[in-house]
C-alpha cells in the first residue's frame, strides 16, 4: 500500500509542473503592464524601471519562471503587488472559510444525494425516480449564484431565519459559525448533490442487475442487507471518483458563492486580485486551487481499496 | 382491376422516433429552440431600449407598460432580457463552435498519433485541475473584459472534455483494419482522419457540443456577475443579477427573471443532451 501510493504520488510531479507553468505563463505572455496600476499616474519612466526592478519583471521570462518555481518549491509563492507582503499569508488568511464552505458544501450534498440516488435506482422509472431526475437536472441548470439570492431573499429577509452575510469560524463560535455557514453551503451543496446523486442512481443500476445481487435476494437476505452491505458497497467506487473528479467545480461554485454571501474566501480575494492586475496573487490562487484538486483525486485513488476488497496494492 | 402497387411510405429514422417519443427530451427540444428564436428576434420586439434611462421610472414593480418592471435607472427589464437573450446565445453558440473545433482537434491528433498522445493529454488534464470560473476569470484579467474574451477564456476552459471524448472513439478505432487499409492505400493522414476516423466521433460530440454550450452560458452569467464578462451597460443576464444585489430587497423582479431566463435556457439544451445521448446509446435502438 505505502509502496503504492509513493509510486502514485511520484507520477503527480509531472502534472504539478505543468500546472505551475501554466499559471504562470498564462499571465505573463499577455499585454498589460502591472507597473501601471500600482504606481501614480505620474509616474517617470524612472520610477517605472526601478519598480520592474524590485518586481523582477525586467529578466526574461524564463528565468521569471525558474525563480518563481524555485521558490514555490520552498513554499513561497512571491510576493503581493498589491499588500506587498507574501502571497502565502494572504491566501493563508482566506483559505479557511473557502475550505469551511467547500466541506460543508460536500457533506450536505453526500449527505442528499447517495440515499436519492439508491432509492431512485431501487424505484427506477418509477415516479419518484423520475422527481429525483427532474431536481437533479434543475440542480446543474440552476445557475449556483441565483440560487443563493433566492434563498437569501427568503430564508434571510421574509423568514429572518437566518444571517446571509459574511462567516465566523465555527471553531471560534459554533452556533454563529454553523448559522453562517448554513446557506452558502446550501446554495453550493444544490448542485454537487444533483451531479452525486446521477452517478449514485446509474453506479446503482449497474450493480443491482448483477447476478450475485439476485443470489444474495434469493437466499432470502433482508433488502436492507442486500442494498447497503453487497449492492452499495461496490457502487461506491464509481460515486468516489466522481465526487473526487468534481472539487474543481465545487471550488469554481464555490468562489461565485462566496460573492453572494459577502463571504471572506479566495472567491473574493480572487475578484480583488483580478481588479488590480496583482498576477503574483492570482497565480498563488491558481496553483493552490489546481493542487487542491489533484491532491483530492490522489486521496480518491488511494481510497479505491476500501470499498473493493478485490483492489490490493502491491 | 390492377392494384397499384403501393409505395412504402417514407419512414422517420428509427432514432427521430424514438427521440420524440421521450416527454423530456421534447421539452428540450422546445425549450431550446424558444430561446434561440428570442435571441434571434428579441432585440427586433423589444418594447422599449434596453440602455435608455429614465430616473423618473426607477424601480417600477411589473405593470401595464413595464411588463416586467424597470430597474434602478429605469431601464426596462423584459427589454434588458430580450437583449441578454442574444448575448447568451451568441457566447453559447461561439463557444461551442471554438471548443469543438479545437477540441476535436487535439483529440483526433492525441488519439492517432501515439507518439503525441501523451503530451496532449497531460496538458488537457493539468488545465482541468484549475476550477474553471478562476481560470477564465484570471484568463479574462489578462486578456481584457470583452465579449470575444469571454469566448476565448470558455474555449480554453472547456476544450479538454472535448478533446478527452474525441480522442476516446478515436483509441477504439484507430487499430482497425479498414483505417489501416486506407493507410496501406497510401491515403494521407489528414485524409484519413477526417474521412474515416473523425465519422466515428460525431455522436459523442455532438452530446458533448450540448452540454458545452450549457455550461458556456451558465458559465457566462457566472463571469458577468463577477463583473468579468459582459461590460456595463450592456445587458446580460449575469450582470442584471448582479446588479439586481443592491436593490433585492425593495426589487424582487430584478433578481428573479433573469435567472429564470438562465435556467430555462440551460435546462433545455442539458434535457436535449441527455435525450441525444439516449439515442446515440445503440442498446436503446433495439
Amino acid at each position: 500500500m505505502l509502496t503504492y501510493a509513493a509510486r502514485q504520488f511520484l507520477q503527480l510531479i509531472p502534472t504539478v509542473l505543468l500546472i505551475a507553468v501554466l499559471a504562470f505563463f498564462i499571465l505573463r505572455v499577455a499585454p498589460g503592464d502591472p507597473t501601471a496600476l500600482l504606481l501614480p499616474q505620474d509616474a517617470t519612466a524612472e520610477d517605472i524601471a526601478r519598480l520592474r526592478t524590485t518586481l523582477g519583471l525586467d529578466q526574461p521570462l524564463v528565468v521569471q519562471f525558474v525563480t518563481w518555481f524555485g521558490a514555490m518549491l520552498r513554499g513561497d509563492l512571491g510576493t503581493s503587488f498589491y499588500t506587498r507582503g507574501p502571497v502565502v499569508d494572504v491566501i493563508g488568511q482566506r483559505i479557511v472559510p473557502t475550505i469551511w464552505l467547500a466541506s460543508a458544501a460536500q457533506f450536505v450534498a453526500i449527505l442528499i444525494a447517495i440515499p436519492l440516488g439508491v432509492l431512485a435506482a431501487l424505484k427506477q422509472n418509477g415516479w419518484f425516480d423520475r422527481g429525483v431526475t427532474v431536481v437533479a437536472l434543475g440542480g446543474v441548470a440552476i445557475p449556483n449564484f441565483w440560487l443563493g439570492m433566492l434563498l437569501v431573499l427568503l430564508v434571510s429577509v421574509e423568514l429572518r431565519w437566518l444571517p446571509s452575510q459574511g462567516f465566523v469560524d465555527p471553531l471560534v463560535d459554533p452556533i454563529q459559525g454553523i448559522r453562517r455557514l448554513i446557506l452558502p453551503a446550501l446554495t453550493l451543496g444544490f448542485a454537487q448533490a444533483a451531479l452525486i446523486t446521477r452517478m449514485a442512481r446509474s453506479a446503482m443500476l449497474d450493480v443491482i442487475r448483477l447476478d450475485y445481487i439476485r443470489t444474495a435476494r434469493a437466499k432470502g437476505l433482508r433488502p436492507r442487507v442486500v442494498v447497503l452491505r453487497h449492492a452499495l458497497q461496490n457502487a461506491m467506487a464509481p460515486i468516489v471518483t466522481v465526487i473526487g473528479l468534481s472539487v474543481a467545480s465545487l471550488l469554481s461554485g464555490a468562489i461565485v458563492t462566496e460573492l453572494v454571501f459577502n463571504y471572506p474566501g479566495l472567491g473574493q480575494l480572487i475578484v480583488e486580485a483580478v481588479r488590480r492586475r496583482d498576477f503574483p496573487l492570482i497565480q498563488g490562487v491558481l496553483v493552490i486551487l489546481a493542487l487542491t484538486t489533484v491532491l483530492v483525486n490522489y486521496l480518491v485513488d488511494l481510497s479505491y481499496g476500501l470499498f473493493d476488497p478485490r483492489i490490493r496494492y502491491d | 382491376m390492377t392494384e397499384s402497387p403501393q409505395r412504402p411510405r417514407p419512414r422517420m429514422p428509427r432514432s427521430v422516433r424514438f427521440l420524440l417519443r421521450q416527454p423530456t427530451v421534447l421539452l428540450g427540444l422546445l425549450l431550446t429552440v424558444a430561446m434561440l428564436a428570442i435571441a434571434a428576434i428579441g432585440p427586433e420586439i423589444a418594447p422599449f431600449d434596453p440602455l435608455q434611462i429614465n430616473n423618473r421610472n426607477r424601480l417600477q414593480p411589473p405593470g401595464e407598460v413595464h411588463r416586467l418592471g424597470t430597474d434602478e435607472f429605469g431601464r426596462d427589464v423584459l427589454s434588458r432580457l430580450l437583449h441578454g437573450a442574444r448575448v447568451s446565445a451568441l457566447v453559447g453558440a461561439a463557444v461551442l463552435l471554438t471548443t469543438t473545433l479545437v477540441g476535436t482537434f487535439f483529440g483526433l491528433v492525441g488519439g492517432y498519433y501515439r507518439r503525441l498522445d501523451g503530451p496532449i493529454m497531460r496538458l488537457m488534464d493539468a488545465l482541468m485541475t484549475f476550477p474553471a470560473i478562476v481560470l477564465a476569470v484570471a484568463l479574462i484579467a489578462v486578456l481584457g473584459t470583452t465579449v470575444a474574451n469571454v469566448v476565448v477564456a470558455l474555449t480554453i476552459v472547456f476544450t479538454p472534455r472535448t478533446a478527452r471524448v474525441v480522442r476516446a472513439s478515436v483509441l477504439g478505432i484507430r487499430n482497425m483494419e479498414y483505417i489501416e487499409g486506407a493507410r496501406a492505400l497510401g491515403q494521407r493522414d489528414a485524409w484519413i482522419l477526417l474521412r474515416h476516423v473523425l465519422p466515428n466521433a460525431v455522436s459523442p460530440l455532438i452530446v458533448q457540443s450540448t452540454f458545452v454550450m450549457a455550461y458556456a452560458i451558465l458559465s457566462e452569467a457566472a463571469l458577468s456577475f463577477i463583473g468579468a464578462g459582459v461590460p456595463a451597460p450592456n445587458p446580460s443576464w449575469g450582470n442584471m443579477l448582479a446588479d439586481s444585489r443592491m436593490f433585492m430587497y425593495q426589487a424582487s423582479w430584478l433578481t428573479v427573471y433573469p435567472g429564470v431566463a438562465i435556467s430555462l435556457f440551460v435546462l433545455g439544451l442539458i434535457l436535449l443532451g441527455d435525450g441525444l445521448r439516449d439515442v446515440f446509446d445503440p442498446r436503446n435502438l433495439t
